[in-house]
């Protein structure tokens, strides 16, 4: 159900859809509703599996004693409804599903990633606050620049702008301490 | 070579979250992409067009108490500025700076919270925290949600009401939805508040009778408001109170860490003027009452910085904790 987020009242039907603000008639919070047809959709209820009555029939890889219905699109296994994991249209079993998961291989799954060009770029820029850290933060940022170069980023943004701004800076870095040392020595 | 296709497009609207990271909402094809990104490390959850069941978006008072709160301190640094000669620079530019947020956070527009329902969980969607961002990035979400499910007619709205077919959840974990949300939540907010008003008014009496009683009376809830911020802060951790609340018990942190602070230096300042007095604590406290505010433009500054912070802190807080 859906309700208002201030005073938790159910949302009334005058307030649906309207596309502009318009009162709670209980707590007179500005509500803008946007509900659409999934809302109304009925959820089908889950399956367990249909029990294998003759032996001639193909039955699911992890519940022997269950009937097969589908085959999973990335390991060729047989599957009982219980086991049967729709996803993007595929249907795939429970392992696969973990796999894809686990070692990226489906990346509609992926819920989290280290982007390492943003750390190198943060490691390079953040110490030039308190200049003298820069002299363990630079080769810092230019090992995780060549150790991952070819790491995937971002899902979202697939250049490697950040490496070459870190690489850049880091070695400007590394540079100016390399002249500092010289005068110092000279 | 032809560039390939962008798989996202970066949608209006990017929060900051209190202390680290922040908020964005991506389109992709099919789907919406809300991504949390701290230090390097992206948090990705995607939302089907499919799957989406409604977007309920609510105006909030939080921008109107950003905007309060500036201009008072804005005033503050220019009284300062006028009367406290010695830091007038500083002063003037701390006015100039809260002037210039003001008018930033005032014409950025008002703010909403904004939350996405779908049939296994509702999500606050953070990035949309002001009311224009709000709007065009519905306007343009609601177009291709209807692509992917039909649009939906009032008259489907009547027959089958609002009561949505969703994934069951069980009676004790709906109670424990209930409670974190509870009441019981904000008393300890209310009674902070209401000493943070006490506070201030305390204070400011202080600043006309230079009383003995009136000071440990004033040391007194301060001690007590300490307590019970640490309290409030506990409670809200976790639980599923208002923002705005939230930021200003942490407000509220921050006031009386500077108070308990500049009380100490006070307390350090009076034993070297009167070092025969540091063997007795009740002469001592007797010497701290007796010092008037008007004797210093430094202790007065620090008076009114008292009184104005524990005012705008205590009163936004009563009435956002009273309003539930």
């Amino acid at each position: 159900m859906i309700s208002c987020t201030q005073c938790n009242t159910p949302i009334d039907r005058g307030i649906i859809n309207r596309y502009e603000l318009m009162p709670c008639p209980s707590c007179k919070s500005l509500l803008r509703a946007d509900v659409f047809p999934a809302m109304f959709r009925k959820i089908p209820a889950g399956k367990s599996g249909e029990v294998l009555l003759e032996k001639s029939e193909a039955s699911c890889f992890y519940h022997p004693q269950k009937k097969a219905v589908i085959v999973c699109s990335m390991c060729g296994r047989f599957l009982c409804d219980l086991c049967d994991v729709e996803l993007n249209e595929n249907h795939l079993c429970p392992s696969c599903l973990e796999k894809g998961r686990t070692k990226r291989k489906i990346k509609s799954l992926e819920d989290q990633r280290t982007c390492y060009d943003k750390i190198a770029l943060l490691i390079a820029i953040v110490p030039m606050l308190g200049f003298w850290l820069t002299i363990l933060t630079a080769p810092i940022s230019l090992f995780i620049t060549i150790r991952y170069w070819k790491a995937p980023g971002s899902i979202v943004r697939k250049t490697k702008i950040r490496f070459i701004a870190a690489f850049v800076i880091a070695s400007l870095q590394i540079v100016g301490w390399t002249f500092f040392f010289a005068s110092l020595i000279l | 070579m032809p560039n390939a296709p962008k798989e996202y497009t970066r949608l209006p609207g990017k929060k900051k979250n209190f202390l680290i990271g922040y908020y964005s909402l991506w389109l992709g094809t099919d789907h919406l992409l809300y991504i949390f990104s701290r230090f390097g490390i992206e948090d990705y959850k995607r939302f089907y067009f499919k799957d989406i069941q409604a977007v309920i978006t609510r105006k909030t008072a939080t921008g109107k108490i950003q905007n309060l709160i500036l201009f008072i301190f804005c005033i503050i640094f220019s009284l300062m500025a006028l009367y406290w000669k010695g830091w007038s620079v500083f002063n003037w530019s701390m006015a100039g700076l809260m002037a210039i947020l003001f008018v930033i956070n005032w014409l950025r527009g008002p703010t909403c919270v904004s939350h996405l329902h779908t049939a296994v969980q509702t999500e606050k969607l953070h990035s949309l925290y002001r009311l224009k961002t709000a709007k065009k990035v519905m306007n343009r979400l609601r177009l291709l949600v209807e692509q992917a499910q039909g649009k939906l007619a009032r008259e489907n709205i009547g027959e089958m009401g609002v009561k949505a077919p969703t994934v069951e959840i069980s009676p004790i974990r709906r109670e424990m939805t209930h409670l974190s949300t509870g009441q019981e939540g904000m008393k300890v907010h209310k009674i902070l508040f209401a000493l943070l008003i006490l506070d201030g008014l305390v204070t400011y009496l202080g600043l006309f009778y230079n009383q003995v009683t009136i000071t440990l009376f004033g040391t007194i809830i301060s001690m007590a408001a300490c307590i019970l911020v640490i309290i409030a802060l506990v409670r809200q951790h976790g639980s599923n109170l208002k923002s705005s609340l939230c930021m200003i018990t942490w407000a509220a942190l921050g006031y009386l860490c500077i108070n308990m602070f500049t009380g100490y230096i006070f307390y350090f300042v009076v034993i070297f003027r009167n070092p025969k007095m540091s063997q007795n604590q009740w002469e001592l406290i007797n010497a701290m009452s007796q010092i008037s505010p008007w004797d210093s433009s430094m202790m007065m500054g620090i008076f009114i910085f008292s009184i104005c912070s524990a005012l705008i802190i205590g009163l936004p807080g009563l009435i956002i904790s009273r309003r539930g």
